[in-house]
């Protein structure tokens, strides 16, 4: 129901209330039965309630949030236009006119520090400052910067804000983390890559009150997404491609048309058209996390997609014999090895270094949902980027892993639920994770079987004490499985299990 | 009495109609999902709140009219 119809319907129920309340007070007057007095009496008492009650409703449903935005004139060009469209008062200063006599008896439900224009701001310390100093006075506090500096957003973290927006310039980014704040909408953080966190984005977009954020896999080097990355020098667009589609409120031939793959045409053969559209929005607006924003622009995306590193790496894996294989998609075909032999490590080369946006997501998240997806491949490879796993142990969020159902040959091989968490667990450093949600469903004879041609099985377990010694995490048992055609995780039974942690 | 029955009765299912109108409006708006993601969570746990107060009066209100009504038909 539109805000609009339920304030016309509390109108309607004021007046009803006041209508009764006039005509219960005149009754009052002019009866004698004692039966009938008393009842008035009560009645005038309670509709009089009532219309307090009314007005204050229609008071806490039609106030207009006070945020305090300490950019200044220059950047906030349509600013106020765009605040006042998501029903915010915004007041425009500088820090400073914020500790003034002009505010100090004001309250303001936010405010939006703008670091670029604090001079005196020059190290983490400064932040931290700034950011409890305005803490003491008004209710929540947002830093906005132009420098993704790790150490100052985790000063900011630190020191009480509710979000460090690394790229203030996104007006649909910048709205969704003001809601969000305004509103205490649960941030939502979802780790992974491939069909897995497609999977978790479409059961999550549905829920109401939640901002949900992809930190998507950025060292896929296989099909289209490696051969745009050998050609224009570009991240690989794919695994980002299926977030923004997941979480699209585009018209459904849009969708389409970003999946769209060309069967012919020579060099365009096996490209989705979404890939190059990406590539082609890179080229024009200089990195890959800009493309993808200006691609939710364009399909008016429910959430945040962000690259979890920006950097060109390399993914690589040990197998138990030693043998070393350099690219995700030849770890997951385990070119050169044996399918049976496990992974023993995996790093990135170089160096993989943490996006700023998505560290700034991952601190001040309520939830982060890691998994499913191919276990080393789509997982693991966000979670031993340094950084990343450094904000997964600051952050105050609940960490839930999300096990997959089925093995995957070269990856997974023979590996059990407990073994996927101890590998997970590994990759953090330490046991971090609140909660495991593992499958119990009974899978048909036919899937399995049909499974077991490719090599693949199902990922059993088999009691809640399964985990004893690996985790301390909370596990959760349920049939989460759809096995229709293929087996995958259902979304309504997803939706339905992740829903106690956001209540 | 310094009213007469008939106009007594006649105000008083004026009121039950408000009631009944009360009533209707309450029963759409106490569902929990028509507040959900409007106001924030600490405003629209008050809200509800008192919705279902005046829901659960009103309720209350329309047995206590209608009885009257039918005490003064008698």
């Amino acid at each position: 129901m539109e805000i609009s119809l339920i304030l016309e319907q509390l109108r309607q129920l004021k007046a009803a209330d006041q209508n009764a309340l006039d005509i219960y007070t005149d009754l009052q007057s002019k009866v004698t039965d004692p039966k009938i007095l008393l009842a008035l009496q009560r009645l005038v008492r309670d509709e009089a309630k009532h219309v307090a009650m009314e007005k204050e409703i229609l008071a806490i449903l039609q106030y207009e949030p006070q945020v305090f935005f300490s950019g200044g004139e220059k950047e906030t060009e349509g600013f106020a236009e765009l605040f006042s469209r998501a029903g915010i008062h915004l007041t425009v200063g500088s820090s400073g006119e914020l500790f003034s006599k002009q505010y100090n008896r004001k309250r303001f439900d936010l405010v939006l520090l703008d670091l670029d224009g604090e001079a005196r701001v020059k190290d983490p310390k400064g932040v931290t400052s700034l950011v409890r100093k305005i803490r003491k006075t008004h209710k929540k506090v947002i830093v906005l910067s132009s420098r993704g500096d790790l150490k100052w957003i985790r000063a900011a973290f630190e020191a009480g804000s509710s979000d460090y927006i690394v790229n203030p310039s996104n007006r649909r980014e910048l709205i969704a983390r003001v809601l969000a704040t305004l509103k205490g909408r649960k941030r939502v953080c979802c780790l992974g890559g491939g069909t897995g966190l497609f999977t978790l984005l479409s059961a999550l977009k549905t829920l109401p009150d939640i901002l949900l954020i992809s930190l998507v896999n950025m060292s896929d080097d296989g099909g289209s997404s490696g051969r745009l990355r050998a050609s224009f020098g570009v991240l690989p667009p794919g695994d980002v491609r299926r977030s923004l589609v997941a979480l699209s409120n585009a018209p459904e031939v849009m969708n389409e048309l970003m999946n769209y793959r060309f069967d012919r045409g020579g060099e365009l053969r096996d490209h989705s058209l979404g890939n190059l559209l990406l590539t082609g929005l890179t080229g024009m607006k200089g990195s890959m996390a800009e493309a993808v924003r200006a691609m939710g622009d364009i399909l008016n995306i429910q959430g945040i997609v962000l690259p979890i590193t920006q950097t060109m790496t390399e993914f690589v894996a040990r197998f138990e014999n030693g043998k070393v294989v350099r690219g995700e998609s030849r770890i997951s075909l385990c070119e050169g090895s044996d399918p049976a032999l496990q992974v023993r490590r995996v790093w990135h080369e170089p160096h993989a270094v943490c996006d700023a946006s998505a560290y700034a997501s991952i601190l001040h998240s309520d939830l982060v949902i890691i998994g499913p997806g191919d276990l080393f491949t789509s997982v693991i490879t966000n979670l031993v980027i340094g950084k990343v796993r450094e904000a997964i142990s600051l952050t105050r969020a609940k960490k839930i892993y999300i096990c997959n159902l089925m093995t995957r040959p070269g990856e997974t091989t023979g590996l059990d639920a407990r073994e996927h968490v101890r590998r997970i667990v590994g990759a953090l450093g330490a046991d971090r994770l609140d909660y495991v949600l593992a499958s119990n469903a009974r899978f048909s004879k036919a899937a399995i079987a049909r499974y077991a041609k490719l090599d693949q099985h199902p990922v059993l377990m088999n009691a809640e004490d399964d985990l004893q010694g690996v985790t301390k995490a909370k596990t959760i048992l349920a049939d989460v499985a759809d096995q229709k055609e293929l087996v995958r995780h259902d979304l309504q039974k997803l939706r339905n299990q992740l829903l106690r942690f956001l209540s | 009495m310094k009213i007469p029955r008939e106009e007594l009765l006649d105000s008083l299912k004026k009121a039950y109609e408000m009631e009944e109108i009360m009533a209707d409006l309450l029963t759409a708006l106490a569902l929990p999902h028509v507040l959900a993601s409007k106001i924030p969570e600490q405003g629209r746990q008050k809200v509800q709140k008192m919705l279902s107060v005046i829901h659960a009066d009103t309720l209350m209100h329309q047995k206590l009219v209608s009885g009257m009504i039918k005490h003064l038909s008698e």
